[in-house]
């Protein structure tokens, strides 16, 4: 099956990582650890890797970044407790606890 | 090969300026300044901003796309009594708050700002406290009657509107202030928090909130009444723009999506690059900015309504 998606790592460095006309032309979709997911087999997903110096990755080594940033969140979040702080007074006083991620193909 | 004017019947234009009133589609040759240009439609799009000194969320912001400020929020310290301010591209350290807090709300432009209720902390209790920004340093404003998290707010400095929010339990409450005491208003037709707001003190908009609810609410001065509906339902989001030129982006369930509102209605329009919640908007509805998030993310991203635009080929 042809993928719809490739991946890249690029650490976003503010104004002009990613500019209102590529914006337009295809989607991105970030995600923790620096991933980025931009359309596959696209000019402009290619040209937009290259300008930002992306370090492209299988959908595999994509997930397994986001896995890792998201467990180590996960796992601070676990270890920020209050003593006698319910659950919900927890997630009110420092948020949801950050969910799993699935990377599309 | 064809060449422009087989395509289209006409050579391109030699113009010494730019056309004043250019037709979408129209190419034309800027011999002064040796550019090739166009007239074209463009879409709605989010890009990457500034990021921010201090990553931080559950924070407010106010001010435009290109003055704007962030202020408050989590982690605690780093976010929580601190303030930035934007200039389109940079964001800076702005003055200290003197109550660390997050989850509250702000009004106001980026010399002009009112930082309002939400919760300080530690301890994690909702504040009746408020300071006021003069472009350099805080100081203190008007108490609110009930202090509240998780609270919504717009208008100016000295014309604000508080609505929502969580006492506990949330509340229908809005306060309207002067720019030295709040005052009761009309009471929201539901009790919400985690909702966001834009607008003016006498034409404001509630919309998303508890239950990552579609609904939305206009102000007139007095009462709140029903309007259009969110197309996704969320909670905290950001917003910005006004009563009849609204715009709704990012929040629960970790989302980009975003919206614009007519004063009737909402439709889609372009999605954030990075889906995000417990983030702070500023700006219109033509030139919004989305401001850090969860996951304490420093990112910024700028939102262009599109439209009419002249570019130049081979840089835009």
């Amino acid at each position: 099956m042809a993928k719809t998606y490739q991946y890249c790592v690029a650490e976003n460095w503010g104004k002009g990582f990613i500019d209102h006309v590529e914006s337009s032309r295809i989607t991105f979709k970030g995600y923790p650890g620096n991933v980025w997911q931009v359309p596959a087999y696209n000019k402009h997903g290619n040209l937009w890797i290259a300008k930002v110096a992306g370090s492209v990755k299988t959908k595999d080594e994509a997930q397994a970044i986001v896995n890792a940033e998201v467990t180590t969140a996960q796992n601070a979040w676990d270890a920020d407790n209050v003593d006698g702080e319910t659950a919900e007074q927890k997630e009110e006083r420092i948020g949801s606890r950050p969910a799993d991620i699935t990377l599309e193909e | 090969m064809s060449d422009y004017k087989e395509i289209k019947g006409i050579k391109v234009q030699d113009l010494g300026a730019d056309p004043p009133a250019p037709f979408a589609g129209e190419v034309w040759y800027n011999n002064s300044s040796g550019d090739l240009k166009y007239f074209a439609i463009q879409p709605a799009a989010w890009a990457s901003g500034g990021n921010l000194g201090t990553a931080r969320y559950k924070h407010s912001g106010a001010g435009t796309a290109t003055a704007a400020i962030a202020m408050n929020g989590q982690p605690i310290p780093s976010a929580a009594s601190t303030s930035e301010e934007y200039d389109g591209s940079v964001w800076t350290a702005g003055g200290t708050l003197a109550n660390a807090r997050s989850d509250g709300a702000a009004a106001g432009t980026q010399t002009a700002a009112l930082t309002i209720s939400g919760k300080l902390v530690p301890p994690g209790l909702q504040s009746v406290l408020c300071e006021e920004y003069d472009g350099s340093s805080w100081t203190a404003g008007g108490n609110m009657a009930t202090g509240r998290k998780y609270i919504a707010g717009c208008g100016l400095q000295t014309a604000a509107l508080a609505f929502g929010g969580n006492v506990p339990p949330s509340t229908t409450s809005t306060e309207e202030y002067d720019g030295s005491s709040w005052t009761a208003g009309g009471a929201l037709g539901a009790a919400i928090s985690y909702l966001a707001g834009a607008g003016t003190q006498t034409a404001g908009l509630a919309f998303g909130g508890t239950g990552n609810t579609s609904a939305t609410e206009e102000y007139d001065g007095s009462a709140w009444t029903a309007g259009g509906s969110l197309n996704t339902g969320r909670r905290s989001l950001g917003g910005a723009g006004t009563q009849t030129a609204g715009l709704a982006f990012g929040g629960i369930p970790n989302i980009g999506a975003t919206e614009k509102y007519d004063g009737t209605a909402w439709t889609a329009t372009a999605s954030m690059n990075t889906g995000r919640y417990y983030l702070a908007g500023a700006g219109t509805q033509t030139a919004g900015l989305a401001i850090g998030g969860q996951g304490d993310t420093a990112a910024t991203e700028e939102f262009s309504g599109g439209g009419p635009a002249t570019l130049t080929v081979g840089t835009d």
